[in-house]
Formats: C-alpha cells, structure tokens, sequence
C-alpha cells in the first residue's frame, strides 16, 4: 500500500512538474528571500560607507540642505553648510557621530550576519517560510482544486487509484515541495551570501553574529513545519468547497483576518489573549521567530501580548494539522464525485 | 468466472428528494457491446459512478467480475478503462503524456501501449500536441485511448460519440464494435437509439431512474404477431388480407405490407395469396425499429428529459 503511495507520488510530480504554477511559485520564493539578503547587504554597506547620516537644513521652501555623513566629520572633512546653520552644530553631531560609532557595532554584526554564511541560511529561510505560508496555500488549493474544475478526477478514480491514497500522495507531494523549494532557497542563499560577503567589506570587529549552522538546519525544520498548517487549511476547504478559488481565498483571508482579529481584541479584552494564544498565524509566528524576536514580532504583527512557547506552538499547529487533515479525508472519502465538480 | 460482469441489485441512489436510479437489478454478460439506453436524466451515468466507485449508493448492492464489491473497488477497478460524462483529461499535459500518467498511477503499461493505442484511435500525428489544444472529437478519441491503456476487460463509454462529425462517429461505432470481441465486454450508454441499434448486442432501456427492458436486441426489436411481406402485388394483396377475418390489420410500412398475423400462420397468408394470384417474394417476421420500442414500452422519447441530469 505503501509502495502505491509513492508510485502516485511520482506519477503526481510527473504531472505538476509540467505546470508553470510550482515553477512560478518556488521563483518567488527565492526572489524575496534574496531581496532579503541582497537588500541587508546593501543597507550594511550604506551604513558602513557613511557611517551614519544626518540632513541639515532645508528648513522651508527654497532653502538647500547637506547630507553630513558621519564618517566625513569624523575624517575632519567639513562640508559647506547651508546659510544659517550655527557652525556649533557639527561639533554635536561629531560626538553623536562617536557614541553611535560604538552603539552601531552590534547593529552592523548583526546585519553582516544576516546577509553572510551561516546566519544568512536562517534569515532567508524565514523570509522564504513567510512568503511561503500564501505560496503553500495557492499550490495546494490549485492543485487540488483542479481536479474537481477539469473533471480529472472522476478519470484518475476509476482507475483504482483509491481515494485516501491519491490525497495522501497529493498531500505528501506538496510537502515535500515545500521542503525542497527551502533546499533551493537555501542553496541560493549559500550562493548568494558568499557573493554578498566577498563584496562586503571586512567584517565588523567584535563576537560574530550569533545565529550559526545549527540555527540553519534548526529554522529550516521549523520553516518547513511551520508551512504544514497552511496546507492543510487550504487543502482541507478545498476538498469541502471543490473549488481552487474558495482555498486559496479562504486560506489567505484567514491569515489577514487572524491578524486584524488579534491586533484589535488583545488590546481591548485581556481574555483574548488566552484565545488568540490557539490560533494558527499567532502560533506559526510563536513557532517562526524564536525567543530573541519574540517582542519585535509580537509588538508588530499581533499587537503587545506575548507569543506562546515553542512546545505549546508545536503542539497547536499539530493539532491544526491533524483536525484539518481528518477532515479533508473523510470528506474527501465520502464525497459523490459526479458532475463537472464532483459535487 | 461469473457469466456476468456486472450485477446490479435493487441499486437505487437518491438524491434529496430526487429518485436517480430506482431498484435497477441489471445483468451485463461477458463479451460484446452493452447498452445502456435512455433519454437524458434517466440514471445512466449515475448508474455507471455507481458501479465505478465514484458515487454512493443510497441502497442496494452490485457485483463485478463475480465479486462481491464490499466498497472495495479498487482490484476490480484494476480491470476497468471507463469514461464517465465527457472525456476530461489534462489540459496541459499531451495526449501522450495524458496517456502515460494514467498507466503510471495504475501500474500497468508501456511507452509502447501508448503508441499503439494512439495509432488506434487516430491521434498518433497529434500525440504530442496539448490535449486543451484538441478539438471535441479528438478529446472523445483520446478519452476512448484512455479508457483502453491497461488492456481493461471491461469499458464504460459513456456517449462517446457527442461532438463528432458523421464520419468521426462512423469511426467510432466500428472501434467500438472491435474492442467488444475478443471476450472483452464495452458497457455503452447512450440516448442514441440507432447508434445502440446499430453497435449493441445487448440493451438494458432505462426511464426515469427504472429498469424498463433488458435483452438481446434482436429479441426487444423482435415484434411479436406480425409478418412482413413483399408481393408481386402488393395493392391487391393488402385488399385481399383485409378482408381475412383472422388477420388483425394490414399496413404499409417502407414498402411492404405488415400484416397483423402470428408468424406461425405464415403458410395459410402465402396459401391465401396465391388463390387469388397474388405470389410473394419475399416474407419475414416483422421487427421494429428500436426508437419504436422505446417508444413503446417508455412512452417518451429518448432524446428528452431533464438535460444534463445525473
């Protein structure tokens, strides 16, 4: 039986390999991952260049203004200030200049780790899982969905293919898409990021970045994990609506809705908190961000409250996973497969 | 090995309140072309998801190969190709690539059977052509190949014909005719009456959800009580048969005369006749056409009904 499965598996990918959509997907995956990437490697350059900025002047209309940069003043380049700007001034962004010198240090490790090996592998993964969660959806509900749309499955069922063998194989496909469209993003980043540290200037001084290999192979389980829920929301509404159009939309509705939902109820009833601690986004971000974002995502996305623990997100999403698996099986087991719909 | 391959007991499927097949106790025997006749909305496809695992069942039970199906179709299937409503196969994918997915998923077959298949059915210089780029004869072309690969001992077609040109359909009802020998039985269900006349050995008439005959063709087109006669005067013979109290009614029909007599009382019409000088030349027991049988045991025409019923 089990052996049924994987031949489905492979005869699925010998389908889907021959749509653009997957292709399409996995390309923007990779590209906001690299955007990531490539866009930190060029903010870590402004900042090491410039070493900060300030704009003077241009106070009203007509009046010109400077950029001061603080490695000039610190070079004792003096730039031409515009008319009534006090000289005084540039003694006080100098010591601005020499106290952020010191302060940026942990800011520039930080984003030099972020574009360079290994710290690069689980930043881009997780920009990659975050795109992911809409891409997993809209590939899972395309495919899905359009076996009901053409009417293939009607010519896939009479076969013998049986049911829970050919939604298992669908579903183990997509999975292991997800997980290899993360190789690719990795591989790309591994490319990438030695790219974006050879351009790099030296390194800033100081301890390295504090994410390393085993952060990366740690994010990469989680990343793709983490994307396990979507498809089976998307897999499961498919299945119950027969329509790609109602998975995709209700998967990604549901994701914007959850946040609107939170960012408001947490602030006004302190109760929801304990509510919102069950949903799935809240809990894929607890599971994503680990305990050193904790506080910058949740201030962020979800309002003030605190994200739940790893193990309670690991937990949950399982529990969503199951659910929403059950369901589209026993659904998709007993449903009439007549009509255009199979409804 | 069952004299049957199909059976078929008190097979009934309801939806909501709309009765689609209604106790239907069917046989289809081993070998030749089945079919499975009926106006549009009489059951025929949810008859056929019914036998191929695709729809539920509200009542009843049926078999397959001799084999109690137990709602495990799946070995029986094995020995299936069917194709239910119209042909739906893979916009994207070729014919020939369409072909090989559906050998992969089921285990059986090779690039070869592919080819050869494709040669059959006449699609080989289009093979490999996207099958959204087919027109609505080649994809019933296609769908028939599809049903085929794997060697299946048993085909459902269901209106295979809809969409093609005449000589498309000429095509077909020989293709069809062709993989019903051999042993292998082709299940056909259709509201064409001639195109069931004209390919079938077997029928099964369904009306509104109801089993209403099933038989030989030859015995359902069979009239009984009737002979039909060809003379050297046929004006003068009609008169004449008129006039014998012990045959019912005479009429002409195609340009013979059918008289309403026992087959069995041929030799006194003959002997009749040619006391008056009228002489035969040619006598047969009267048939009718099969749209007059449906016609005759249904009340309605085949062609009508609900459009696009289950």
């Amino acid at each position: 039986m089990i052996g049924h499965v994987f031949n489905l598996v492979r005869w699925e990918w010998f389908k889907l390999q021959r749509r653009w959509m997957p292709w399409i997907l996995l390309a923007l995956m990779v590209l906001f991952s690299q955007l990531f990437i490539w866009g930190t490697f060029f903010s870590y350059r402004n900042q090491v260049q410039s070493g900060g900025e300030f704009f003077l002047g241009a106070g009203g209309p007509g009046e010109r203004g400077v950029r001061v940069s603080c490695n000039d003043l610190l070079a004792g380049r003096i730039p031409d200030l515009p008319p009534g700007i006090d000289p005084g001034v540039l003694e006080q962004l100098r010591l601005s200049c020499t106290r952020m010198t010191v302060e940026r240090q942990d800011q520039l490790r930080e984003m030099y780790s972020g574009f360079t090996l290994p710290g690069s592998i689980p930043n881009a993964l997780g920009v990659a899982q975050g795109m992911g969660l809409f891409l997993i959806a809209i590939l899972a509900a395309s495919t899905l969905g359009t076996e009901f749309g053409w009417g293939t499955l009607r010519a896939v069922l009479v076969r013998g293919t049986g049911r829970w063998q050919y939604l298992t194989a669908k579903l183990v496909l997509i999975s292991l898409l997800a997980g290899a469209a993360l190789v690719v993003v990795a591989i790309v980043t591994l490319v990438s990021s030695a790219a974006a540290g050879a351009l790099a200037s030296e390194p800033p001084a100081g301890a390295p970045g504090a994410l390393g290999w085993t952060d990366a192979m740690i994010n990469f389980g989680k990343a793709w994990f983490g994307l396990l829920p979507y498809l089976a929301l998307a897999a499961c509404v498919t299945i119950l609506t027969a329509s790609s159009a109602a998975g995709m939309a209700v998967a990604l509705a549901y994701y914007f809705a959850e946040q609107i939902v939170v960012a408001i109820f947490i602030n006004v009833f302190a109760w929801f908190q304990t509510m919102a601690d069950y949903l799935l986004g809240r809990n894929i971000s607890a599971w994503m961000t680990g305990n050193q974002q904790r506080t910058l995502r949740g201030g962020l996305l979800t309002g003030e409250g605190a994200f739940p623990g790893d193990l309670h997100a690991f937990l949950v999403l399982s529990a969503y996973i199951i659910v929403l698996g059950a369901i589209a099986f026993r659904r998709f087991q007993q449903r009439d497969i007549s009509g255009a719909s199979g409804t | 090995m069952s004299e049957y391959v199909i059976e078929t007991h008190n097979l009934t499927k309801r939806y909501g309140p709309v009765l689609a097949v209604d106790n239907l106790s069917l046989q289809v025997p081993q070998g030749g072309v089945f079919g499975l006749l009926g106006p549009n909305g009489s059951g025929k496809t949810t008859t056929m998801g019914m036998v191929l695992g695709l729809v539920r069942p509200t009542s009843g039970t049926f078999r397959l190969f001799g084999q109690e199906t137990d709602g495990d179709l799946q070995d029986s299937l094995h020995r299936i190709g069917a194709v239910v409503e119209t042909p739906a196969l893979y916009p994207y994918l070729s014919g020939r690539a369409n072909l090989r997915y559906f050998q992969g998923i089921s285990g059986k077959g090779s690039p070869q059977e592919v080819a050869q298949i494709l040669e059959m059915v006449g699609l080989a210089g289009r093979a490999d052509s996207k099958y959204s780029t087919y027109s609505m004869g080649m994809k019933q072309r296609l769908g028939i190949a599809y049903a085929l690969t794997g060697s299946p001992e048993l085909l459902f077609l269901d209106e295979p014909t809809n969409g093609l040109d005449p000589a498309g359909v000429a095509e077909v009802r020989d293709l069809i005719r062709t993989m019903g020998t051999g042993g292998r039985t082709v299940l056909l269900s259709s509201h064409l009456l001639h195109e069931v006349e004209q390919v079938c050995d077997r029928v099964a008439i369904l009306s509104k959800g109801k089993l209403i005959a099933q038989g030989k063709v030859q015995d359902l087109l069979h009239r009984r009580g009737a002979i039909r006669i060809k003379t050297n005067n046929d004006a003068r013979a009609a008169s004449i048969l008129t006039s014998m109290p012990w045959i019912a009614g005479v009429s002409d029909e195609d340009g013979y005369l059918v008289a309403s007599v026992a087959p069995e009382r041929s030799w006194e019409v003959t002997a009749a006749l040619a006391q008056q000088g009228v002489y035969i030349s040619e006598m047969t027991p009267a048939q009718r056409s099969l749209e007059e049988y449906f016609l005759e045991v249904t009340g309605e025409d085949a062609s009508s009904g609900p459009k696009g019923g289950k």
